[in-house]
């Protein structure tokens, strides 16, 4: 093993050869490169979304590339489009490049995607060549030639790029190569001869792919559940193992699914979803239980699965020895907190408000249902036309009702009393939800002060749109 | 059987009540208004508790009322406190932006939970907040609520040391309470009648004072 000693030079460095040498130049060890066989798989309509895979949460490279992993352990993503398979371990096992192939285009046509497959010693060549719907290139001596003829647009470089080499008169990769290294550098730039470099087989490293992992475990009982104690029980085990993998593998999750099997009908399944990444037992837990609590199950329940969502490293945080009960952990427990609250009541229920600048009354202020990445400084966005603004109001305006006077009415027989006012609001005209509104602060009998206004344009109605709480 | 039980167990019993001398564990916060404060025990209102307010409709300076309170702990880190957070529980309507920041208030201390489908789920939600202790006020708006419910919030409030306040119907007047501070509003021309019924530690009695709408009192 004396040649393992003397490390190969992978890298084809620009600065090793001489000015007059060109982009192409003899490959140090014919060994190496031929030690290697990419397929590339291209799928046109990946970047248009039309493809539907079976589960929602996974992109659908990912679920093919996921599929791929039968053939071989090494694969790559290139996406939006692509993703790269390194078989050339795998040949004597499978029968051929040939069997490979046949297997990857009997997948596509059963899942109904086109797809473009193509071989060829390096990554890089075998992801051009397949761009141009090239033939396979099995053989490395044949790489040159075979690439010579691609189009630039195949390499995937910025248009500016590619349209100053064309106006160089360079249409071919061919015609690349062909320059001299250190011009190239000058004007096109360095890391596009290192492309050109890595598809004749210099030093290429691909990330290799990896696929989520999810965790799943089924309870199947022995006979049909009505119990909601019982299967509390049973989803209490199911977390308690789950909670002991996550443990031993230093991993958390964000979000679960609970499935309720039933005998001759669908399952019932319930997603849980937390705030940021966690191992914690209780969480689940209680979040497991309160949907328990509110879940409507059509039939006896015959086995309880729980499903992970992705899995991820996770550092849980040290645990404090003495409680300070002066400082409560604020931060962290307000996310449990909406945590459990969307749990039972839904995604939507709790959210925070914040200022917007506009005119509009209506349109002054947004919820934000994203709660903790609010970054408005509060008071400092004020406008200072709000100073006689109601603390409440309503959805949408309520027309009133109206005194034979035509005066308006609101909670009792007698015309309201303004109480100050108008204040005219006219805007929005420019986004075709103009307004033309005098405001008035007026009060009814019983003392309730409101908050009105009259349509300046075609009905002149009045609406009650605030109350001074 | 008798059991012996310490006296400073039956002392610190949450349902025992003690007379206006005890001292209050309680931290106060200023209500903003001066009557108010001389007639409350303490000076302020009580946190770590369940206040009632009653009112029969909306827009008699109920909001208002609390406004100097809540812009104060929006705002904890002038008093020195950590900070917490305003939960607002199936409010009637929309507080509006705009007004509340106008008084003052920190919005990104604000978080509302909008209409849940019953007063069931306002009230688990109400207690899931008093619990968590992250919370330094949780206003609810419920229509009804029994003895038990309430008794639930009042020592969910004790136990996350947070501020209950729990907007009630009319019909609550006549409900017992445990609540430990329990008012009713009236608007009186351009006076808000604050009654208080029931105030453990102090005195019922009747006070009028005028909320601004504006807000500008408070506004710095």
């Amino acid at each position: 093993m004396t040649k393992a000693l003397n490390p190969l030079s992978l890298l084809t460095g620009e600065s090793s050869s001489s000015p007059r040498d060109s982009v192409f130049c003899e490959p140090r060890s014919n060994k190496l490169r031929a030690s290697k066989l990419w397929i590339a798989v291209h799928l046109p309509k990946m970047a248009l979304g039309s493809l539907s895979d079976s589960d929602p949460h996974e992109p659908a490279l990912e679920a093919l590339a996921g599929w791929a992993r039968q053939f071989t352990s090494s694969v790559s993503l290139a996406p939006p489009q692509e993703f790269l398979m390194e078989v050339n371990g795998s040949l004597k096992l499978f029968g051929g490049l040939e069997t490979i192939k046949e297997a990857l285009r009997a997948e596509f046509e059963r899942r109904q995607i086109t797809a473009y497959l193509c071989a060829a010693p390096t990554a890089l060549a075998a992801l051009w060549l397949v761009r141009h719907r090239n033939h396979d290139v099995r053989l490395p001596e044949k790489l040159v030639g075979s690439l010579s003829a691609l189009p630039l647009s195949v390499t995937g470089w910025p248009e500016s790029t590619q349209s100053s080499l064309q106006s160089m008169g360079l249409q071919t990769i061919g015609d690349c190569l062909r320059l001299p290294r250190d011009g190239f550098i000058r004007r096109i730039g360095r890391q596009y001869l290192l492309q050109l470099d890595q598809s004749l087989g210099g030093y290429d490293p691909w990330p290799e792919f990896r696929p989520s992992q999810r965790l799943s475990s089924v309870l199947e009982f022995p006979d049909e559940i009505t119990d909601p104690v019982a299967l509390a029980c049973a989803g209490g085990n199911l977390i308690e193992n789950l909670v002991k993998v996550l443990r031993k593998r230093q991993i958390g999750i964000e979000s679960f699914e609970i499935v309720f099997r039933h005998l001759h009908r669908s399952a019932t399944v319930e997603h849980i979803k937390l705030v940021g990444l966690t191992q914690d037992r209780e969480r689940f837990l209680r979040l497991f239980l309160d949907r328990l609590e509110r879940i409507f199950l059509p039939a006896p329940v015959i086995a309880l699965a729980l499903r992970t969502g992705r899995v991820e490293a996770a550092v849980e945080h040290n645990a404090t020895l003495f409680r300070d009960s002066a400082q409560p952990g604020c931060e962290e427990s307000i996310d449990r907190l909406v945590e459990r609250l969307r749990g039972r009541l839904g995604a939507t229920c709790i959210y925070g408000i914040s200022l917007v600048k506009e005119h509009r009354p209506e349109a002054a202020w947004k919820k934000s249902v994203d709660l903790f990445s609010q970054t408005s400084p509060g008071a400092a966005v004020i406008s200072p036309w709000a100073h006689h603004r109601p603390l409440w109001i309503l959805p949408r305006p309520l027309p009133l009702l109206s005194t034979a006077g035509g005066f308006p009415r609101y909670h009792g027989r007698e015309p309201l009393q303004t109480l100050s006012g108008p204040e005219r609001i006219e805007a929005g005209w420019w986004s075709g939800e103009d307004i033309s509104r005098d405001y008035y602060m007026a009060a009814n009998s019983k003392g309730e002060k409101l908050w009105i206004y009259q349509n300046r344009c075609a009905d002149r109605n009045w609406y009650l749109h605030g109350i001074f709480g | 059987m008798p059991t012996i039980v310490s006296i400073e167990k039956l002392i610190n019993h949450p349902h025992i009540w003690q007379g206006a001398d005890s001292q209050s564990p309680n931290i106060v916060h200023s209500t903003g208004f001066k009557e108010l404060d001389d007639h409350l025990p303490g000076g302020g209102w009580p946190t770590a508790t369940l206040t009632e307010i009653v009112l029969a409709s909306y827009g008699i300076g109920e909001l208002s009322l609390l406004m100097p309170v809540l812009a104060r702990l929006s705002r904890p880190q002038d008093l020195g406190l950590a900070a917490r957070w305003i939960l607002w529980v199936a409010p009637p309507f929309i507080p509006y932006a705009p007004a509340l920041s106008r008084h003052g208030i920190d919005l990104t201390r604000m978080l509302f939970v909008h209409a849940a489908p019953s007063h069931r789920d306002s009230l688990w939600a109400m207690e899931q907040a008093l619990r968590a202790g992250s919370c330094a006020v949780v206003l609810a708006w419920v229509q009804s609520a029994d003895e038990t419910a309430l008794r639930r919030l009042q020592l969910a409030a004790e136990e996350g040391c947070c501020w209950a306040v729990l907007f009630r119907p009319k019909t609550a007047l006549r409900q017992r309470s445990p609540a430990a501070l329990k008012l009713q509003l009236l608007r009186e021309g351009e006076m808000t009648r604050v009654e208080i019924l029931k105030c453990r530690g102090g005195r019922p009695g009747v006070i009028r004072i005028r909320c601004s709408d504006a807000g500008d009192a408070e506004w710095r």
